[in-house]
């Protein structure tokens, strides 16, 4: 026997990877972890290199070396599962803000793990040297579950389900067995997710885009991996018709209720809302880690600071994988 | 022709359909060092790129040069593409209403239906789904107020001015009128998906074959 038995699934458990940006001409979304900076240093802590895993050829996106979609892991949402190993293996659970440090550790075979508290956060990623093996769909292991694409047939796990983890990357098994998600810029901080003008910006009033800036916001129950929904005062709606065009992960769309609805990384790849703004890159993983009733603010950042915010944010993160071992993405 | 920032990382290009047509073509058959992906609309292209690779301001002028010169570009030729439907009963569940509201009998809605050539806008909202447009104006039906939780994959169906086959089975709030046994998303082909924009799409009724 070997690999991984779902002993119990958890809330909503999937198979994720960087996912499958490239295809959106086909109307096939990009998905992938919902918090990306959790998911890397997970894989740095056992030892996956970025592009470790990568056998996904011509399938891929555009230039597949630079836009790998890395070892696939293991995405617990809220309530977590009970996870059986029938192999020696590394791993790590990295996720929710509230897992303090981020660890490695080597269980045996026969090793039941079950995934640890999320108390302030949404998610937490289980993730395996070598990687969870499934064939990759469109250069993928990710899961999209609403055109059941990718993962393992296109669903969240289920008790039973038996997951085979990939071969060993070679690489020494790190020293370092801990990464304090603190050191990342921009991650644990607190402070307002960050947001740039939407691609319809100007077809709201000022008043509207400072009412964005200065409202409490919290998360409403309906959000899930498509959309996080905005609870909040309802902001007045342009009455000019917007024909549907493409969407990018983190628009901030405010449909005719007002309730503005942030897309996240199963959304469609086009829509017909107007954009006020975007939550910028470097913030993603935060939103990620969103769930329902979290209060939050938005502040408004121009472009050049959303790309200062990404290049601090991805070097941290490099350094991270480079202390680890297992740095050298392409 | 202009080039809006969508994001930190994104730039919407509003153009013609057609030149949209030829630069999306280039830029998936010659794709820029940064690009991560391109989402086609009816009027618009979102060109996604890695602004840690690619400076922001260059890609926007080679965006702008590509646009310039787009007359050099020879992109894919159209193709047409044949489905069979099955009209009415399981298969189309809506076409007796759409029918009824229009004081039209089912047949002649289905003649209609298929009497026209239709043009691929873009592909969106799910794998391999193609908006359509060429509907005769007297099909044009409101989306459901209330979207199915479940549309079975081949569906036909009507949303608006435009017409559509749901590849997968997904949720859906279109009109659906019938059923086609054709696949049009399949992620084991290449491509996986059969349309592409600028394709022309013709439906044949299967009860009359």
């Amino acid at each position: 026997m070997s690999g991984i038995v779902v002993v119990k699934p958890g809330l909503f458990s999937t198979v994720q990877d960087g996912g499958r940006p490239g295809h959106a001409a086909m109307g096939v979304s990009a998905c992938g972890v919902a918090d990306r900076v959790a998911w890397r240093m997970g894989n740095a802590l056992v030892g996956n290199r970025f592009d470790s895993c990568s056998d996904a050829g011509s399938e891929a996106g555009f230039h597949a070396a630079a836009q790998s979609a890395g070892c696939a892991a293991i995405e617990c949402t809220r309530l977590g599962g009970v996870f059986r190993f029938e192999q020696d293996a590394w791993v790590a659970w990295t996720g929710a803000p509230s897992l303090l440090e981020w660890r490695a550790q080597f269980v045996r075979a026969g090793t039941e793990l079950s995934c640890p508290r999320i108390s302030d956060g949404a998610r937490a990623y289980l993730c395996v040297r070598g990687g969870i093996e499934l064939d990759p769909v469109l250069g993928s292991r990710s899961t999209h579950v609403p055109s059941a694409l990718g993962g393992l047939q296109g669903r969240v796990l289920m008790a039973g389900d038996r997951l085979a983890i990939g071969p060993d990357p070679k690489t020494p098994v790190p020293a370092q067995r801990s990464i304090e998600p603190e050191s990342i810029p921009g991650y644990s901080a607190r402070a307002a997710l960050r947001i740039v003008p939407g691609a319809q910006a100007d077809w709201f009033d000022e008043a509207v885009r400072r009412q964005l800036e200065d409202s409490i916001w919290s998360v409403a129950p309906q959000s899930d991996r498509m959309g996080i929904r905005l609870h909040g005062p309802a902001l007045s709606v342009p009455t000019r018709e917007l024909l549907s065009e493409g969407v990018t992960l983190g628009a901030l769309q405010v449909p005719p209720s007002g309730q503005p609805i942030v897309l996240f990384v199963d959304h469609q790849t086009s829509g017909g809302y107007p954009k006020l703004a975007c939550v910028i890159q470097a913030d993603h993983a935060r939103l990620g880690q969103l769930h329902p009733g979290r209060r939050f603010r938005l502040a408004w950042v121009t472009l050049d600071a959303a790309r200062t915010a990404l290049r601090e944010q991805e070097a941290a993160l490099r350094e991270q994988e480079a202390i680890v071992g297992s740095a050298e993405r392409a | 022709m202009r080039i809006l920032d969508a994001s930190e990382n994104a730039y919407l290009i509003e153009h013609e359909p057609a030149a949209l047509r030829a630069l999306a073509d280039w830029l998936a058959r010659e794709p820029l060092p940064a690009q991560i992906d391109l989402h086609p609309g009816w009027q618009t292209l979102l060109v996604r790129y890695d602004c840690l690779i690619g400076d922001p301001s260059l890609v926007r002028q080679e965006l702008e040069l590509r646009c310039r010169h787009l007359s050099a570009w020879e992109p894919e030729p159209a193709r047409t593409h044949s489905f069979a439907v099955h009209f009415g009963g399981q298969n189309g569940p809506d076409l007796e209403e759409l029918a009824r509201a229009r004081s039209l009998s089912v047949r002649a809605v289905a003649e209609l239906f298929t009497s026209v050539t239709y043009t691929v806008g873009f592909l969106g909202f799910s794998p391999g789904f193609g908006y359509l447009s060429g509907l005769d104006p007297r099909l044009s039906t409101a989306r459901r107020a209330t979207p199915r939780a479940s549309v079975p994959a081949g569906s036909v169906a009507i949303g608006g001015a435009q017409a559509a086959v749901y590849p997968l089975t997904t949720p859906g709030g279109w009109n659906l009128i019938g059923r086609t046994d054709s696949v049009l998303f399949d992620a084991a082909r290449t491509p996986a998906a059969t349309l592409r924009p600028g394709d022309r799409v013709r439906f044949l009724d299967a009860g009359r074959a």
